[in-house]
């Protein structure tokens, strides 16, 4: 260490920890200076004023040297930052009008975003909250001559998790419901049966108690569940001694062995129990042909997709050249992506539409920025003769934007937070991790990151604009020449505003448009006056067709003599409920196919006679099910009109025979006759999977004539006088009488169901629309903030022409022409990019064209109209300048 | 506002550097025994010999101290520290052979 390390350290320590002391020490060395000249001007014989006048000038602008000195003095960008943030402080304050917009235009925009931006972090970015996520892959049966994944059957998953070498373990798993009984009223819990592997898939562990193994798989020791946090609070209070005691579940005796964390999620959020999967021996479901079970495995360390799927697809061969030999293959998937991969897009949409909300929120922002640069340059040439270099005042007036957009994010993020915590009253929108979303320290990063972007975004303009302020020029020029490339960035800045309004206006309207065709779609079917609900039938207790027709026919039958009932039935899926039924179909007097693969699938529902009455849907040809279609007369089904139009394009389909199995001639060793169906009429077309899907081939069969067929899931619809929901007090009620074990869940109207179908589609038009009504008002502000200005720069102008005997309409035209210069021109900007835009909205898109002239002309109209309203203002001052005032001013 | 243009590059510390090697001076000192040696023929602003002198303090170079000048009035000697002389000769050594090789190649005749 030599003497010089310790002098340049003494230095800069005194120069850091007293910067005031350095400070004096420059003024008085300067003084010193001042005075040492002085003298030697005196001495040489100058009066005691002029020498010091002379010193002063010899030694150049005092000021300027000293920030020189300051420049070569250590942590000269701290103490320019403090300054900084002092000398904006000072001068937002000074400002409050147009701080306060600023700030609220930014927060408005950062906290839209970010926002937007916490449902994309949590939703797509943020791993699943399980250990090592990543290794966590799903897994279908996968049919490539129609390209569809499906569930495999039970024993192939046994075969999956036996053979395979890739997965450290391989779980399956099923949704499903049971109906809490041995209360006072029967409760509806949504369920999932796991396989016990899916714990170790998983890797979870209990919050009580302990998980139940493989040993609960076998039939007998399956009465084991596991409970949700909610349910324990619920039932026993939070009671870590829940563990051991018995809740009945379908009549059933269950004993609780563990209960999971709150934060377990695992199916549907609502999900209450978890159940081993066990089969009674020979149960239709724990057969090759039954396909319902979902797959979820964790992949040894290391082992790559690609490589995972290589060691399936050669079991999966194996299976299909063994047993069903229609070339069923293996599909894989990141467990993730599955969950969020559908939502991607719309997602992403969305946050590009609040994106250029920021965007024209910044331009704004820039613009009210330019207007201030100007009333703020006398200020600024006195910094710059004061010694302020060009970037020194740039970097100045950067801070002082960047403070700006700082407080506009501290303002948004409050906004953000409570606009997350309002996304699920936004109703069923099928977003999925929908509890995860949260504005986290990721998301707090994105709006520091949001701030400083925007910062920058709207203030390097004006920076630059500030950074060319030249002394001599703008002590020489008048105000006004000055004023003249502002006027005109301001313009450019205006003029984008528009375009971008205009790209959001064309979506919202798009969406607007589309949702619209969606709610005119005919459902088949009048959706008011309707009521529906689920009925639940534990299994246990219904164990065969007959017992469960008794208790359908007995609810239609109470449930219809009931005042303001007009008509009841009942069905295995309702539209816009679930329970698919597939069945594969044949057609006598067909040449029969050569492979299972070939067969083709419909949709296959049991109803109860009233069904259609009920629901109000129109018999197009034949009859509906009357009381003869009873349990020993000839079988009879109807068929839907797209069912009818698929299969039998020319002829008629009434009197067909057809039946909800394969052809005798696949299954060479059978020798059953499987039974047929003659088709008696043809139903419109029910949507059962929403508006938008386009209707599916359908077959109902009567429950009388189902054999012995049954499901637990059914559905009740009831056609009320008057509000359907008056009567659900009164329906419960009748259910429970007739049978006390059966729940009467999720009792809805058809309408509120309808209106929960399109509410992804609703949201996401709401949500552009607020996008695009906010980008308008921006824009306006920003039109007519230009207009204001520009009227008032040209007041004597207008003035004068005015005194030379301009008409109003003249001076009016000479405005508006003005503002429509830049409205014109945006809208032909804006128009070009909306079609270009436009294309990403496919996906969201019904029955509208991309690129639809006639709506591209209304949005148009529409920002025309509100820029020519925002000019009006300043034209009516511009009508009203009084030429004497002009003149006498001037 | 731009800077006043400086010596050639690094020049100043040189001259400056040399002039506290005869004797501890202040500022103002300095700028007129510069343009006294130099015979007025180099000419320092003041614009950019305080900044100068702010620099070498700061890298140890020189050391400043506050005194009584001979009028009664405090002002800021510079003088040289020891790391300063070897910068010094240095800085001169560099200097000369810069100098005698840029004299040798104005001395290359014309043909």
């Amino acid at each position: 260490m030599s003497w010089r390390w310790i002098h340049a350290l003494t230095a800069h320590l005194r120069a850091i920890v007293r910067p005031a002391r350095a400070e004096r020490d420059l003024d008085d060395e300067m003084s010193f200076h001042i005075a040492m000249q002085t003298r030697m001007n005196s001495e040489a014989g100058m009066s005691e004023a002029e020498a010091n006048r002379k010193a002063r000038i010899a030694f150049g602008g005092l000021e300027p040297i000293k920030e020189h000195s300051r420049d070569v003095r250590p942590l000269r960008w701290a103490r320019d930052l403090l300054q900084d943030l002092r000398y904006a402080q000072r001068s937002l304050r000074r400002a409050p009008g147009f701080t306060a917009v600023a700030i609220v235009t930014l927060a408005l925009g950062i906290g839209a975003n970010t926002a937007l931006f916490s449902v994309v972090s949590s939703v797509l970015l943020r791993p699943l909250a399980f250990p090592e996520p990543d290794r966590l892959v799903r897994v279908w049966a996968f049919i490539p001559s129609a390209n569809v994944r499906r569930p495999p059957a039970l024993p192939d998953y046994r075969e999956l998790r036996d053979r395979n070498r890739t997965f450290d373990e391989l779980g399956a798993y099923a949704s499903g419901s049971y109906s809490a009984t041995g209360t006072d009223r029967p409760e509806f819990l949504p369920s999932v049966q796991v396989t016990a592997s899916i714990w170790s898939v998983l890797k979870v562990t209990p919050l009580h108690g302990q998980l139940f193994t493989d040993a609960a798989q076998q039939w007998g020791n399956h009465r084991v569940v596991v409970l949700s946090h909610e349910l324990w609070q619920r039932r026993f209070g939070g009671d870590p001694r829940a563990i051991g005691r018995v809740v009945e579940l379908d009549g059933q005796p269950f004993t609780v062995v563990a209960v999971m964390p709150r934060s377990f999620v695992f199916g549907a959020p609502s999900t209450q129990v978890w159940t081993p999967m066990a089969f009674a021996p020979g149960d239709a479901a724990d057969s090759r042909n039954t396909y319902f079970i979902e797959l979820l495995g964790r992949l040894q360390q290391g082992i790559t997709l690609p490589q995972s799927y290589a060691d399936l697809a050669i079991i999966a061969e194996d299976l299909d050249q063994r047993f069903s030999k229609s070339g069923v293959g293996i599909a894989l998937e990141d467990w993730q992506e599955s969950m969020v991969g559908p939502i991607r897009p719309t997602l992403l949409l969305l946050l590009g539409a609040v994106g250029l909300v920021l965007l024209i929120a910044c331009a704004n922002v820039a613009n009210l920025l330019l207007a201030r640069t100007t009333t703020r340059e006398q200020e600024l040439t006195v910094r710059a003769t004061l010694g302020a270099g060009r970037g020194r005042l740039a970097r100045q007036l950067l801070t002082e934007h960047l403070v700006l957009a700082s407080l506009g994010a501290a303002a948004a993020l409050p906004l953000a937070y409570a606009l997350v915590r309002a996304i699920p009253l936004l109703g069923p929108i099928g977003l999925p991790r929908l509890g995860e979303i949260a504005v986290d320290s990721r998301v707090a990063g994105f709006a520091a990151l949001l701030a400083l972007a925007t910062g920058v975004a709207f203030g390097v303009w004006p920076a630059r604009h500030a950074g060319r302020v030249s002394v001599v020029g703008s002590l020489k020029q008048t105000a006004r020449s000055v004023v003249g490339g502002r006027a005109r960035a301001r313009r450019v800045l205006v003029t984008a505003e528009i375009a971008l309004s205009l790209v959001l206006v064309v979506g919202a309207a798009l969406l607007i448009v589309s949702l619209q065709r969606v709610l005119r779609v005919d459902p088949g079917f009048e959706p008011d006056h309707l009521l529906t609900a689920r009925l639940n039938l534990p299994r246990a207790q219904f164990v065969d067709g007959e017992r469960t027709r008794r208790f359908l026919n007995q609810v239609t039958a109470d449930v219809a003599a009931l005042p303001g009932i007009r008509a009841a039935g009942i069905t295995t899926t309702l539209p816009l409920g679930d329970g698919e039924w597939g069945r594969m179909l044949t057609i006598d007097g067909r040449p029969a196919p050569t492979s299972f693969a070939q067969v083709p699938m419909i949709r296959y529902r049991l109803v109860t006679l009233d069904y259609f009455r009920a629901m109000g849907a129109a018999v197009r040809r034949g009859r509906a099910f009357t009381t003869d279609d009873a349990a020993g007369a000839p079988l009879v089904t109807i068929v839907n009109e797209t069912m009818a139009r698929r299969f039998w394009p020319d002829d008629d389909p009434i009197g067909q025979q057809i039946s909800f199995f394969p052809p005798e001639s696949l299954l060479p060793n059978s020798t059953t006759r499987f039974p047929r169906h003659t088709i008696i009429g043809v139903i419109a077309d029910l949507r059962q999977s929403g508006l938008e899907r386009d209707p599916e081939a359908e077959a109902f069969v009567p429950f009388a004539q189902s054999g012995n067929q049954s499901g637990s899931v059914h559905f009740l619809a009831a056609r009320t006088t008057g509000d359907p929901l008056a009567a659900v007090a009164v329906i419960e009620s009748t259910v429970h009488r007739i049978d006390r074990n059966v729940p009467v869940a999720n009792v809805r109207s058809m309408e509120s169901r309808l209106s929960d179908s399109v509410a992804q589609r609703r949201v996401v038009m709401l949500m552009v629309g607020g996008f695009a009504v906010l980008a308008v008002v921006i824009a306006v502000v920003g039109i007519y903030g230009v207009m204001a200005y520009m009227v008032g720069l040209r007041r004597t102008e207008l003035g004068v022409r005015a005194a030379m005997g301009a008409t109003a309409a003249q001076l009016v035209r000479i405005v508006i022409t003005e503002g429509m210069q830049m409205t014109l021109a945006g809208i032909a900007i804006g128009l070009v990019l909306a079609g270009a835009l436009s294309r990403l909205l496919v996906a969201q898109l019904f029955q509208i064209e991309a690129i639809d002239p006639l709506l591209y002309a209304t949005a148009t109209t529409l920002i025309v109209g509100v820029a020519g309203l925002a000019c009006s203002v300043p034209v009516y001052r511009a009508v009203r300048i009084n030429p004497a005032t002009v003149l006498r001013g001037e | 506002m731009s800077k006043p243009p400086d010596l050639v590059q690094g020049t100043l510390d040189l001259l400056l550097l040399k002039i506290l090697a005869l004797e501890p001076l202040h500022g103002w000192a300095i700028g007129q025994r510069l343009r006294q040696v130099s015979d007025t023929q180099l000419q320092v602003s003041d614009g950019s010999l305080y900044p100068a002198l702010h620099k070498l303090e700061l890298a140890g170079w020189i050391a400043a101290e506050w005194k009584t000048t001979e009028l009664g009035r405090r002002a800021k000697f510079y003088s040289l520290t020891r790391a300063g002389r070897r910068r010094l000769d240095q800085e001169t050594e560099e200097w000369r052979r810069l100098s005698s090789a840029i004299t040798r190649v104005l001395q290359l005749k014309e043909v």
